[in-house]
């Protein structure tokens, strides 16, 4: 009989403490963030999509090289003595045209390793984080300085150029040839 | 769901004026209102591969609630789903039950590609002999969420952008073509 009554007293007992839950969350503020219309302020190493400052970047090649993924795609293009192409804002001198700056942003894995290694300091990770696209090619990040055209103009003019440089090469070597051949003609 | 104003033109507004239709009285398209049915009820399939999952299972609990999207339920068979949220590093073993998961949904099905690993390998792009290099060699993806693994707030993101999809598009007219294809 005092089993039977303490059964019903502990069923009281164990209900009211799980009610009592129930009833302390119903006056529990609300923790849902309303996404499109809210939201986190982000901290400020938060790491989102990568910028890069055009303007500034020297074309060095260390982000593309620092990468573990390789998904940094760099183009550049010498200046030729007469250019001038001024200096970053940090200081460094712009030697290269900066024909391409392509940045994957479906391989990238947000190691922020390359915004480290950036001596001018113009690739940065900004606290963006909503690109989700439609299309796998809308994910690839162009940013450019040059126009497209100009900057197949600055490649043609350096592959002519390397052309030329390669044609006196060749030039030289036969006439180096041609004076050996010469040279051991001349005491037989 | 973010709200639109659809503003009435021609006859419609012209009943308006007239009070043809009386008070609190909706005019749309059945087409729309389709649409609007498919939308506010896209079922997720419960589907975790990798480190996605994780965010995947942050979206849909209390602090972020796919749920306010009417996308919050996560169903355990690909028989009841509308989405297949592919969250993680699909190995080429698990992409034979991708496409065999994807072929049992019914139409029609909308697949996200959660993540950079998903999407195009990520970090296995280049020497991972074991990773399909992109769910949409095998299936065909609606929406690409970028971010490694992304934020849930990012995956909000890409549901959202599915429901703007399926909004643009029309049953009706689909259903008549297959049809007439037959």
């Amino acid at each position: 009989m005092a089993s039977y009554f303490r059964d019903i007293y502990r069923a009281i007992k164990t209900i009211a403490i799980g009610m009592g839950q129930t009833w302390k969350a119903m006056f529990r503020p609300a923790i849902t963030l309303q996404y499109p219309n809210q939201k986190w302020e982000l901290p400020v190493n938060a790491r989102g999509i990568l910028f890069n400052n055009v303007d500034d970047c020297i074309g060095c090649y260390k982000c593309a090289r620092i990468c573990p993924v390789q998904c940094i795609y760099i183009d550049t293009v010498k200046a030729t003595a007469d250019e001038d192409l001024g200096k970053a804002s940090m200081g460094n001198p712009i030697r290269q045209h900066l024909i391409r700056f392509d940045i994957d942003m479906f391989k990238c894995c947000f190691c922020d390793l390359c915004t480290i290694v950036c001596p001018t300091e113009c690739l940065y990770m900004t606290d963006e984080y909503e690109n989700s696209v439609f299309s796998r090619d809308n994910g690839i990040y162009h940013f450019a300085k040059y126009l497209p055209e100009e900057a197949r103009a600055l490649k043609m003019r350096e592959v002519e150029a390397d052309m030329e440089k390669a044609k006196a090469k060749e030039a030289a070597i036969a006439a180096k040839k041609k004076a050996a051949a010469e040279k051991a003609a001349v005491p037989a | 769901m973010p709200k639109t104003k659809q503003p009435f033109v021609g006859k419609e507004k012209k009943f308006l004026e007239e009070g043809v239709y009386g008070e609190n009285f909706l005019v749309t398209s059945l087409d729309r209102i389709l649409s609007w049915a498919r939308l506010s009820s896209l079922w997720p399939m419960t589907f975790g591969l990798a480190c996605c999952a994780i965010e995947m299972m942050a979206t849909a609990a209390s602090r972020y609630d796919l749920d306010r999207f009417g996308a919050g339920v996560m169903r355990p068979s690909p028989r009841q789903t509308d989405l297949m949220i592919v969250a993680g590093t699909v190995t080429i073993k698990m992409a034979e039950r991708i496409k065999r998961l994807y072929d049992q949904m019914p139409e029609p099905k909308y697949v996200l590609s959660m993540g950079s690993c998903a999407t195009s390998g990520g970090p296995y792009w280049q020497h991972g002999y074991h990773v399909l290099k992109g769910v949409d060699l095998i299936i065909p993806v609606d929406v690409y969420v970028t971010g490694c693994p992304p934020r849930p707030e990012a995956l909000i993101d890409g549901v959202l952008k599915i429901q703007e999809k399926i909004k643009k598009e029309s049953l009706i007219k689909r259903k008549m073509q297959e049809r007439a294809n037959v």
